[in-house]
């Protein structure tokens, strides 16, 4: 076994109002923002300058009005607060609450959701047109309203989550700046947020298999085969790839794998780590294994030299949801996508949102967003209450919060849908490569046993989309880069 | 073998009835009381034949025949007799058997992806079928339909039925990710 992994550290380009994050900080890897004092007076908590302030106004509502009490007690501890003092009015209310008859409660509860689904939509279009006081009061009427509104149904989340999210575009200037942003590759919180949103619905799995199988079938008849990974997280999608190379007629390749992901905030190297647990799986199953681990807050950081890729190798690129986080400057796709043609992969597989959530305007966005989320609770609702749905619905609280306040560069939730995707992809050079009916029954066998009814698989010109009650969801797609013209002169990023 | 011998209650179904009865031919005329009999005759029963025997029982016969006694349990335990069991289920898998049993056996054994996948792809009736899914909330119905309300299924006498090979390469996907997951230094990270 060949284990080999470096980072480059000075391509990094550090968020410079990055902190020390610690694990039990969950909020904190929300928007970071330096403009305490933009705040308005009536927030009455100590703001120590380590945390987020809007995260302290996040806490609040969610302590209001999210009912499980395991996340408020993880919120409180986590930053040391007192516990916000709950509006008492609210505590009131929630106790009549019960009292009222089932039927009458739950038409209550209906009428009051749409009313807060239209306000939300009337509160978005006033932002847009630069009516802010309309805008305040709308916030108000809507928090008083959503008492009606239990908070363990899908609506009353998505609710809570998008009014969480136009108070802090109200009250806190846009972040547009760069550096006041999220690191744009992935999240900074260890990756626990997107392991429990693994877990806890079927979206991610879908992603790895699909994608595992386009790359298993480009690898067919490789000896030596290199996978890039735009995100590697903890590495999730790569045992089973390993495992099914293991199993190859005729024996397995050597296989390396290439991680791209943000530099770990304390001293670990997680990148190293999550390489150092798949060289153990790969040597248990006798396969010849590599792991290089590039540290890069932003993708469009990452130069093609650092991937080391060999002359003989076939590469396989796999991004999953992140190439959407380069829509945000007008070169930084294209760049990329130019300098994935010219490695002249033998797969690039493409796992993106179903969703248009990169329209200028605000007002299209916000609906958008409405529709789809609500969609994606409503899927992780019916999902087993076994695994602990609470963090994987803080993750998605973290992307509508982007796609929600934040603007210009520090706006990374810059979903596209798939024919946007197609239409992006074969500009660049690429062609799609049909996903086939292995992939499809994969899915649909994968369905059947993690998840509830109501999910759907489809397929729709060689691109597979899961989705929920006939939305889809989330898609993936494989592509081949048109054959190249030989290059006399090769690019130096090929090595020897 | 005149002595007549005690029967440790009737079988729970052909394969254990066969077993009594082979218990019964081995143990010899012992002249010592009847009590310790079957204790003597267990001795006499050596782990060999009953690794031969349970290579013809089932999935549900094997895991049964684990829960009898400690001789019982390690010998039901065996790999072999669970890859005997996995491969008996599945269509060819295009890879050699020595390959498909290392791979395996390194990532759990056949076991495990017995008792954690294939058996829950193989019956996609019951509600529960997995360890993950819970019948907590009455949405959470597996997607052939609202059969939660099944009675409880009558002990499936024909063999099940056998498994394509996108099924057997599921499961062994699944168990690659269990495997990867329990790893030591990988729930310090997540949780």
């Amino acid at each position: 076994m060949i284990l080999q992994s470096s980072k480059s550290k000075e391509m990094i380009t550090m968020n410079q109002n990055e902190m020390v994050v610690d694990e039990g900080l969950l909020h904190d890897i929300m928007l970071n923002s330096p403009s305490l004092h933009h705040l308005p007076q009536t927030t009455h908590y100590n703001y120590n300058y380590n945390y987020n302030p809007f995260d302290d106004t996040t806490v609040s509502w969610i302590n209001d009005a999210v009912s499980s009490p395991s996340q408020s007690q993880l919120t409180t501890t986590a930053l040391h607060l007192p516990p916000p003092p709950p509006p008492q009015p609210l505590i009131d209310h929630q106790q009549t609450e019960l009292l009222l008859p089932t039927e009458q409660q739950q038409q209550v509860e209906e009428d009051s959701a749409i009313r807060l689904v239209h306000m939300l939509i009337s509160c978005a279009d006033s932002l847009q047109r630069g009516h802010v006081a309309h805008a305040a009061s709308l916030i108000d009427a809507m928090q008083s309203l959503q008492r009606h509104v239990t908070t363990a149904s899908a609506i009353g989340k998505v609710a809570a989550h998008f009014i969480g999210a136009l108070t802090r575009r109200i009250f806190a200037p846009p972040l547009t700046d760069r550096h006041g942003g999220v690191s744009v590759v992935a999240n900074d919180d260890g990756g626990v947020l997107y392991h429990h949103f693994y877990e806890a619905c079927p979206y991610l799995k879908f992603a790895h298999f699909t994608a595992n199988q386009a790359i298993l079938e480009a690898f067919s008849g490789h000896s030596s085969v290199h996978v890039v990974d735009f995100h590697l997280a903890h590495g999730l999608q790569w045992p089973p790839l390993i495992q099914a190379l293991a199993l190859r007629p005729g024996g397995p390749p050597s296989l390396r794998i290439t991680g791209i992901g943000p530099p770990s905030p304390d001293r670990r190297d997680a990148l190293r780590e999550t390489g150092i647990r798949l060289a153990e799986l790969a040597r248990s199953v006798n396969v010849r294994f590599a792991f290089r681990g590039v540290a890069a807050s932003r993708l469009e950081d990452v130069e093609p030299w650092m991937l080391q890729v060999r002359q003989e190798e076939a590469v396989a690129i796999n991004s999953v949801m992140q190439l959407h986080r380069l829509l945000g400057s007008d070169s930084g796709i294209d760049s990329v996508l130019g300098w994935i043609r010219r490695l002249n992969p033998k797969i690039v597989t493409v796992v993106e949102q179903e969703a248009n959530h990169n329209q200028t305007g605000f007002l299209e966005r916000f609906t958008e967003a409405l529709h789809y989320y609500s969609a994606v609770f409503d899927s992780l609702e019916a999902c087993p209450n076994e695994p602990d749905k609470s963090l994987a619905e803080m993750y998605l609280e973290r992307e509508i919060g982007n796609v929600v306040c934040c603007e210009g560069p520090a706006r990374v939730e810059r979903h596209e849908p798939l024919a946007q995707w197609k239409a992006r992809l074969e500009k660049s050079g690429f062609k799609c490569v049909g996903l086939g009916s292995n992939a499809l029954r994969q899915a649909s066998m994968l369905l059947s046993l993690f998840s509830a009814e109501g999910y759907c698989v489809e397929e729709k010109e060689g691109c597979l989309t899961l989705g929920w009650h006939g939305r889809p969801l989330i898609a993936a797609s494989a592509w081949q880069p048109f054959p190249l013209t030989p290059d006399p002169h090769p690019h130096p990023h090929w090595l020897p | 073998m005149k002595r007549p011998i005690p029967r440790d209650g009737d079988g729970n179904g052909n394969g254990n009835g066969d077993l009594l009865k082979m218990k019964k031919v081995k143990v010899d005329g012992d002249a010592n009381a009847e009590e310790n009999c079957v204790l003597r005759g267990m001795r006499y029963f050596d782990d060999n034949v009953l690794f031969e025997v349970l290579k013809h029982a089932d999935a549900r016969t094997l895991a049964m025949a684990s829960c009898v006694n400690k001789q019982w349990h390690k010998t039901a335990q065996d790999e072999r007799l669970w890859e005997l069991i996995c491969t008996k289920q599945w269509a060819n898998t295009g890879c050699g058997e020595e390959q498909l049993r290392s791979v395996v056996l390194a990532l759990g054994g056949f076991r495990r992806l017995h008792s954690l996948y294939l058996r829950p792809l193989s019956k996609p009736y019951s509600s529960s079928s997995s360890s993950s899914s819970s019948s907590s909330s009455p949405t959470s119905s597996s997607v052939w339909g609202p059969i939660s309300q099944a009675p409880v299924a009558p002990r499936p006498k024909p063999l099940p039925p056998r498994l394509g090979k996108d099924a057997v390469h599921l499961s062994l996907s699944l168990l690659s990710i269990r495997f990867y997951e329990k790893m030591s230094n990988f729930n310090n990270r997540t949780r």
